[in-house]
């Protein structure tokens, strides 16, 4: 986009200049000046899309002052030339260069520094001697050097792009550093869209752009972490305190009910996919997840951004509603998250290295309020004493299985009896300290940057690791990245990223230890007296050591990343432009899980006898694994490539019109090819060889099942082809109308023949009223912007079709040909749904943007809904159709919320800044329609019951009327409530609340004194209510009576017995309770203690404060960084999740995370950033 | 030009393995898939009769055999006749779930169905696709209808008003409920589906080898349904389909020639699919709690019951084995002591995949017996005496050790004993055969007692009472919360 804007005008005209015009194009400036004196402008486009708008009023002025008075504040100088002018970009001055001209009178010379307010010198900074009429640059030190003028006081203007000029009076000092601050002008700021760049004064939109800077990167194990209270409308949440993992992120809520609900990332302008392909959720008939063994596998590989050094990020920006997203099109319903990455600067190369060192604290059973051994022993020592039975008792272990061998086998006597029960009180195994570490995570990462006006270069070179505070859990990555974007012919530039990456995770298979740390019983043992491990019966009757199954399972898995892409412009004249992009992203996943023949898990669901059986023996012929375990493999290659084109057009007319237009087609192709196969009798410790397997089992000589192992081949190719249109018109900065419009085709198979043509389109509206004429600028109100937005769109969850498919059946249990008789096999893949439809979504959108107190305060206020209509719901239909649901478009949902963000400085001098940023959404989510459904009691406790004018995660809970002070047991009122309809749980539950928060907020602070900062940052979450986990764990074989291998919370301390009949728990069950009937006929589960884990007794609010991080950082004076030849040398450290407020039934587990996974736990960082 | 062909290209509906039905092929493709059992194991509910017993557990090392306690599990609530045994307090295994899995063949020949007239391919062989789902889906609804609605002829039954199951005929899915249809409505809609395939098999389909259908099957099934519709005037038509089969196959396996030479007694299955007495094999050989691992330190939780091995004659020793189906249809269980004992059924070939499900002919003949000796019992007419004595004895005949000694016919004028000596020949040839015992047993009225000793090693006796409520099974749980149009059945 360089092109030569030069204007001829023959005729000479008077030299001097009057003009009066506020805030204007300096285009416009130029062109009068022209027309007044006949002097041309050269300039490039480039040049101008740097200035700031001009206000000018001067009289019979000379064109050099009325020039100064054009320039004042902008990047830009000029020289004249035979009548021409010639505008540049105001260097760098390398060298401390003489004052530009040195008119006649007394002067004398000031020196000085310019910094920012970190105390970071600011090279290129403009210094204006006002008297004088001279200006200067400072050096890449921040140096400057000018003569002022003799008489007092003389003035000194400093001025530099995005910083506040600065007006400093000069008496009689010769040296004056000045500090520059960053100016607060949120109208100005540019918004990237990753098809756009548009100035925020044209955005209409609802659009939230955080800076890199701005996150704590330090600490935390994936950049979505990093988010968490970032930006409003964004809400992550943490699944599991794992390193690896991934977490959930939704924008604005949820909008569809069955396909996938993630936002969509991009990365320059590039889509990015997931390492594997999505995968739906797999219910079964009673509503659980199925998960498979390769489901252990996709957990740990991470998302489609894994990829990226967190360092290289400039800006991420959320683009949230219909008007935003649609030129993204029907993928970008769950919202787009745009990264931008870092560019080159200008000037010598810099080098940048920093690093952080991060111990993170281990999980202990203090945040778990679990029973210790003596206390465990104890509820045991009662349920015999008492005669509490349950259908099945395993006595192995524990008292149970010594006071089974005392009493009944009497195979030990009364003294070796209270002799082990002694041991055990005093055992107090501390699994924590077993399964778990206080881990040193490393980052290093290495940035090189530079160029000059021609052509810029950006690269960086990361390594991190990141342990896991449970022992084997960890990552590995080196990331590498170069990006340059050059100016190749004056109309020409062109942009080239490469970036490649390899992580490695190591995970777990089958095993838990944070599961089972936290419930098994601290009276087992780990090892031996005599140091080798101590195993003991597992309820699966075999012999298990939690340490030896962890050691002999494997997860890991690598995945490397390839990247590049190139951006061609080109200007093809004045007002249009071609842009081409082209980028291909390649990743290859290898993931292995394993077991060996020496697991637990081996012997029990394979082998079916412990480990080390020999031929001779009966159970070796009968097993189907007598010798190695299993392996699993998945491979996986994701190619994709997609290459866009757009033509834009941008015009005014009139001095007032601004159009402006965008048409492009845009071409994708995602590639995954898979493998993925389980093999049996993996023997790793003899050379990863593998065992052969008997061919037949048992001496009937049954054929061995494990033989007919299937592996199973992914190959998926989604190709799209999008055309898309968007426009704007601006009516004088005061007015932005915007309009985008975009249809997509595909080659997925089963679309909707009939509604092949469906675009998303939507519009919108914005009004800058502070550029009204009328509009006074005060001092409490100095911007303000109205925005509002309407969008359209349809939608269809994928691997839906209106027509019958069928399928070649794949995985274990099937196969495409029949065994018997050799015919093909196919299967039914998708019955015929005839009067399906695409969902439809209308969304509006309504912002205010505002700036108070000269800029001191800005932010906006949001306001969005969001209607689903005809959304696809998986209906659960009868059984007897054949199929457990079937979609229909029977759903409405409104999403409706507001959204706050605002920035306060409420101090700001030279040596101490206050700055806070707070951003707060509140979204209602409320089904306005459902279709009939699974009605149990169990969905309405589980918050899967759709009740019409509740919210999507309502719930309820049976009513606890306390303890039966004669038995112990809990009691309920199950009555029906008056004219309620029995047959609804609803009836006789009590509506508790919803799952999800009603609110969510997130703050930052940040405090400067000098070189050192501050900052820190909260996450509040209001409303929201849960279950606890259970205390008293139902299943089929124990009806809750504890089992000698679960541990209790120490909750249970308080319960009823026949001594303490005024307790607050009630009392250990006993198995012979029946079931109870409900009002509904309700034939699931029913046992009293399963209704006590779901009651109200069992509630608590979800409401908490958290404080995501606490830093510090300091900047080393400059004295210090030139002896130590440096730039720059800042020392920070901080502290992760160093707190959390909330309920204080939780007992300090956090709630995030209360119903199983892992806690994340504080973590300290030290980090030290060096540059050249 | 070529850019929009590209395109086109580029665009065309991809998937690695989905596709639109185009031709009867690929119909007969899915026909086989999901409209045939295709290997879908079956649950035969012989837990629930007196052909099982349950062996206390034994402890080994002082814990009972991982496998045996996990199968003991498994298979009390069925054993101990416990209502709920299929609701969700209970483990279902996925085969005793008998109602879902049927229902899913089901919506696989009711898709076939409707989509036949949508795809390419001769008249012929639609025909023949037709016909063949139409069996298989009264196959499917006959099984249904028996195990969860009472018997049509049961004792104060009215099958106009008594509860059948949910007749599903076309593949259209719906919300809401889908109220259970009257036993008079599934018993006619399986009559009418057996009686519209028979002539659209004979003409169109002609099956290669037994996995597949038959014109022939259909009137076999034809005589199974009389038989279990029950009624004196239904025993007619028993007798006429059978013999409309019997005609075409007639031949019964001579269990003397698999007796090998000094008297070997080698595995060898009566489920043979070059055997010309199976008519029809499909998957499956045991119920589940029958295939545990097992361990010879100690007898499986559940085994054959000695009241079923006291009912066959053991013969006088090696040179005549007396019945040889006690040798041939049991599969025996050697402990370490060496003690043997008759475990599971040995009805299946051995290194064969495919399992004891289907058709044999030898049904045919005691399905004809059992109607001329009702016939007999009400009308007297010695002539069905004799067909009805006629057909067991070519049976026992073939089922006899008969190298050494030949085989006495069995001959009784009294009609009740000719109908019990009916029923003990059907529980002799069909047991632990899919189904037909705990069906057999429902039909004619009989109550089962079990002996139970559970994992705490307490024994007690449970009993289903003669014409109990619960011979109609409950309905799974699942199925229950899934249609709100469902009534449970009383238990």
């Amino acid at each position: 986009m360089f092109a030569i804007f030069a204007f001829q005008l023959g005729s000479s005209k008077a030299q001097t200049v009057t003009l009066s015009k506020s805030n204007a194009k300096i285009v416009d400036v130029f062109k009068e000046i022209r027309k007044q004196t006949g002097y041309d402008f050269v300039y490039t486009s480039s040049h101008i899309s740097e200035t700031t708008p001009v206000t000018i009023n001067v009289k019979n002025a000379s064109l050099e002052s009325a020039l100064a008075a054009c320039f004042k504040d902008q990047p830009l100088s000029y020289s004249i030339k035979n009548k021409t002018i010639i505008i540049k970009s105001k260097t760098v001055t390398q060298e401390m260069g003489p004052p530009a001209s040195r008119p006649a009178g007394k002067y004398r010379m000031v020196t000085g520094r310019v910094a920012d307010t970190e105390n970071r010198s600011l090279p290129g900074v403009t210094v204006f001697s006002k008297e004088l009429n001279v200006k200067t640059a400072t050096d890449k030190e921040g140096r400057y050097k000018i003569d002022v003028s003799a008489q007092e006081p003389a003035t000194l203007i400093f001025s530099f792009v995005g910083m506040e000029s600065k007006q400093v009076s000069v008496s009689n000092q010769s040296v004056i550093d000045v500090t520059l601050s960053m100016a607060a002008k949120e109208m100005e700021e540019m918004v990237v869209t990753g098809y756009q760049i548009l100035k925020k004064a044209d955005v209409v939109g609802s659009v939230a752009t955080i800076q890199a800077k701005d996150l704590n990167l330090n600490g935390i194990n994936t950049l979505e972490q990093a988010l968490q209270g970032k930006l409003a409308g964004v809400v992550v949440t943490n699944t599991s305190g794992m390193v690896g993992t991934k977490q959930n992120v939704r924008v604005r809520g949820t909008s569809t009910l069955v396909g996938s609900q993630e936002p969509i990332w991009v990365v320059d302008g590039i889509i990015q996919e997931d390492p594997l392909p999505f995968k739906a959720q797999e219910l079964n008939t009673a509503g659980n997840i199925n998960s498979d063994n390769f489901d252990y596998l996709r957990t740990f590989v991470g998302n489609s951004i894994r990829w990226l050094n967190p360092n290289d990020i400039q800006d991420i920006t959320v683009l949230k509603d219909a008007s935003a997203t649609a030129i993204y099109g029907v993928r970008a319903a769950n919202g787009v998250i745009v990264i931008t990455t870092k560019k080159g600067q200008v000037g010598p190369p810099s080098i940048n290295y920093s690093t952080n060192f991060s111990i993170t604290d281990k999980v202990t059973y203090q945040k778990l309020n679990l029973m210790n051994s003596k206390e465990r022993v104890a509820v045991s020592r009662e349920i015999f004493e008492r005669g509490l039975t349950s259908p099945f008792v395993n006595n192995n272990i524990g008292y149970a299985g010594a006071l089974n061998e005392y009493l009944y086998l009497k195979t030990i006597t009364e003294d070796e009896f209270n002799t082990r029960v002694a041991a055990m009180e005093t055992a107090n195994t501390n699994w924590f300290d077993i399964l778990f570490r206080a881990p040193v995570s490393t980052n290093h990462n290495l940035g090189i940057s530079g160029g000059n006006s021609n052509t810029r270069y950006y690269s960086s070179f990361g390594y991190n690791t990141n342990n896991g505070t449970a022992i084997g859990n960890d990552t590995k990555g080196i990331t590498g990245s170069l990006a340059m974007s050059s100016q190749v012919f004056k109309n020409l530039s062109l942009s080239i990223r490469l970036a490649a990456s390899k992580n490695t995770t190591n995970g777990f298979y089958q095993v838990s230890p944070y599961d089972y740390a936290t419930k098994v019983n601290r009276a087992i043992a780990a090892y031996n007296p005599d140091g080798e491990l101590s195993f003991y019966r597992n309820s699966s009757g075999y012999m298990f050591n939690i340490i030896n199954e962890i050691n002999e399972t494997g997860n890991v898995n690598n995945v490397l990343t390839t990247n590049g892409s190139m951006d061609v412009n080109y200007q093809i004249s004045n007002n249009f432009r071609f842009q081409t992009l082209f980028s291909y992203n390649s990743s290859a996943t290898n993931g292995s899980t394993y077991a060996t023949e020496k697991t637990e898990y081996v012997s029990r669901t394979l082998r079916f006898a412990e480990y080390g059986i020999s031929p001779s023996d009966p159970a070796y012929i009968n097993s189907k694994l007598p010798v190695g375990g299993e392996f699993n493999e998945v491979t996986s290659t994701n190619r994709t490539f997609g290459w866009r084109n757009n033509l834009s057009f941008n015009k005014t007319f009139g001095r007032k019109h601004t159009v402006g237009a965008m048409f492009g087609i845009e071409t994708n192709s995602t590639n995954y090819e898979g493998y993925q196969a389980t093999a049996y009798g993996y023997l790793r410790d003899r050379g990863k060889s593998f065992a052969t397997l008997p061919l037949t089992v048992t001496s009937a000589k049954t054929v061995n099942s494990l033989l007919v192992s299937i592996p199973r081949i992914t190959d998926r190719r989604v190709n799209t082809m999008g055309l898309y249109l968007t426009s704007s018109y601006s009516y004088a900065s005061r007015y932005v109308f915007n309009f985008s419009v975009r249809n997509d085709r595909s080659n997925r198979f089963g679309q909707f023949t009939n509604e092949k043509f469906n675009p998303v389109w939507a519009g919108g509206f914005r009004w800058n009223i502070a550029n009204e004429k009328w509009f006074e600028s005060s001092n409490w109100l100095s911007g303000l912007a109205l925005r509002s937005s309407f969008g359209y769109q349809r939608n269809i969850a994928a691997n839906i079709s209106p027509d019958l498919i069928i399928k070649l059946p794949t995985g274990q249990a099937a196969n495409s040909t029949d065994a018997l008789t050799g015919e093909s096999l196919l299967t039914i893949g998708n019955l015929p749904y005839g009067d399906l439809r695409w969902e439809q979504t209308t969304s509006l959108n309504l912002g205010l943007d505002w700036n108070l107190f000269q800029n001191k305060v800005n932010g906006s206020i949001e306001y969005y809904t969001k209607r689903g209509r005809d959304l696809i719901t998986t209906l659960p239909v009868p059984l007897e159709y054949g199929v457990p649901n079937m979609y229909v478009n029977g759903g409405s949902m409104k999403n409706e919320g507001y959204e706050v963000s605002a920035n306060f400085v409420p101090v700001r001098t030279r040596n101490f800044t206050w700055s806070v940023s707070l951003n707060t959404s509140k979204n209602r989510n409320l089904v306005t329609k459902t279709g009939a459904q699974v009605v149990s009691w169990r969905t309405a406790a589980s918050g899967q019951l759709n009740v019409e004018g509740q919210p999507v995660s309502a719930f309820y809970a049976f009513k606890y009327t306390g303890i039966n002070p004669a038995n112990g047991e809990p009691t309920f009122d199950l009555s029906v409530a008056p004219g309620a309809d029995p047959k609804s749980p609803t009836s006789f539950m009590q509506y508790m609340g919803k799952l999800d928060p009603d609110f969510t907020s997130g703050l930052g602070m940040n405090f400067r004194y000098k070189m050192l900062s501050f900052s820190s940052s909260f996450y509040l979450q209001v409303g929201g209510k849960r279950f606890l986990a259970p205390l008293y764990n139902y299943a089929s074989n124990n009806s809750g009576l504890p089992t000698e291998y679960e541990n209790l919370s120490r909750l249970i301390l308080d319960r009823w017995t026949p001594s303490n009949t005024g307790a607050s728990i009630p009392a250990l069950p006993n198995g012979s309770l029946p079931s109870v009937a409900l009002p509904n006929n309700d034939q699931t589960y029913k046992n009293l203690y399963m209704f006590y884990n779901y009651s109200t007794d069992r509630v608590v609010s979800a409401t908490s404060f958290r404080c995501n991080n606490i830093n510090v950082s300091y900047t080393l004076p400059e004295s210090v960084v030139k002896k130590i030849k440096c730039k720059n040398v800042s020392l920070g450290g901080g502290v992760s999740n160093p707190f959390v407020i909330n309920s204080h039934d939780f007992n300090g587990v956090d709630p995030e995370v209360a119903y199983g996974g892992q806690p994340r736990t504080r973590t300290y960082t030290l980090n030290l950033n060096l540059s050249f | 030009m070529t850019l929009s062909i590209s395109c086109k290209k580029f665009l065309e509906e991809y998937s690695q393995e989905e596709m639109r039905p185009g031709s009867t092929g690929d119909l007969t493709s899915l026909m086989n898939g999901d409209a045939y059992p295709n290997g879908v194991s079956i649950e035969t509910f012989d837990v629930l009769t007196d052909d099982i017993q349950n062996n206390p557990l034994v402890q080994v090392n002082g814990a009972p055999i991982p496998t045996y306690l996990a199968s003991l599990q498994a298979g009390t609530p069925m054993f101990t006749f416990n209502p709920t045994m299929f609701d969700q307090n209970n483990t279902i295994s996925t085969s005793a779930n008998v109602y879902t899995r049927l229902y899913t063949k089901i919506k696989g020949c009711n898709v076939i169905i409707d989509y036949l007239d949508n795809v390419s391919g001769t008249a012929k062989d639609k025909n023949a696709i037709l016909g063949q789902c139409l069996f298989l889906r009264a196959y499917y609804y006959l099984r249904l209808v028996t195990l969860y609605g009472q018997m049509y002829n049961g004792a104060g039954i009215n099958p106009e008003t008594a509860l059948g199951v949910p007749l599903v005929l076309s593949s259209q899915v719906k919300d809401g409920g889908l109220p259970r249809n009257s036993l008079k409505e599934v018993y006619d809609q399986v009559e009418k589906d057996l009686l519209r395939a028979e002539p659209l098999l004979r003409a169109n389909f002609t099956p290669t080898n037994v996995f597949r259908v038959s014109a022939d099957l259909c009137n076999a099934l034809l005589s199974r349904f009389y038989l279990y519709k029950g009624r004196n005037e239904d025993m007619d038509k028993t007798i006429q389909y059978a013999t409309a089969t019997l005609q075409n196959k007639f031949i019964l396996t001579s269990l003397a020639g698999f007796v090998g030479s000094n008297n070997a007694i080698s595995p060898n299955g009566i489920y043979n699919a070059a055997s010309p007495e199976v008519l029809w094999i499909y998957s499956g050989s045991y119920s589940d709690i029958n295939t545990v691992n097992f361990d010879n330190r100690s007898l499986p939780p559940f085994t054959v019951s000695a009241d079923l091995s006291n009912q066959y004659d053991k013969g006088t020793g090696t040179s005549n084995y007396g019945d040889l189906r006690y040798q041939y249809y049991f599969q025996s269980f050697t402990t370490a002591s060496g003690t043997k004992f008759p475990y599971r059924t040995a009805k299946n070939t051995v290194n064969a995949t495919y399992g004891t499900k289907g058709f044999r002919v030898a049904e045919l003949y005691l399905n004809r017996a059992e109607a001329y000796a009702r016939r007999f019992l009400v009308s007297g007419n010695t002539t069905d005496r004799t067909a009805a004595l006629a057909d067991l004895n070519t049976l026992r005949q073939s089922r006899y050790d008969t190298r050494n000694t030949g085989y006495t016919p069995v001959n009784i004028t009294d009609a009740q004993a000719l109908y019990t000596f009916c029923k003990e020949e059907r529980r002799r040839e069909l047991a632990l055969e899919d189904c037909h015992r705990f069906i057999d047993l429902k039909r004619w009225g009989m109550g089962v007692t079990h002996i139970y000793t559970g994992p705490d090693n307490v024994t007690s006796t449970f009993t289903l009472p003669p014409n109990s409520p619960l011979f109609a099974l409950p309905i799974p749980y699942d199925v229950m919360l899934a249609n709100t149009g469902l009534i449970q059945n009383p238990r």
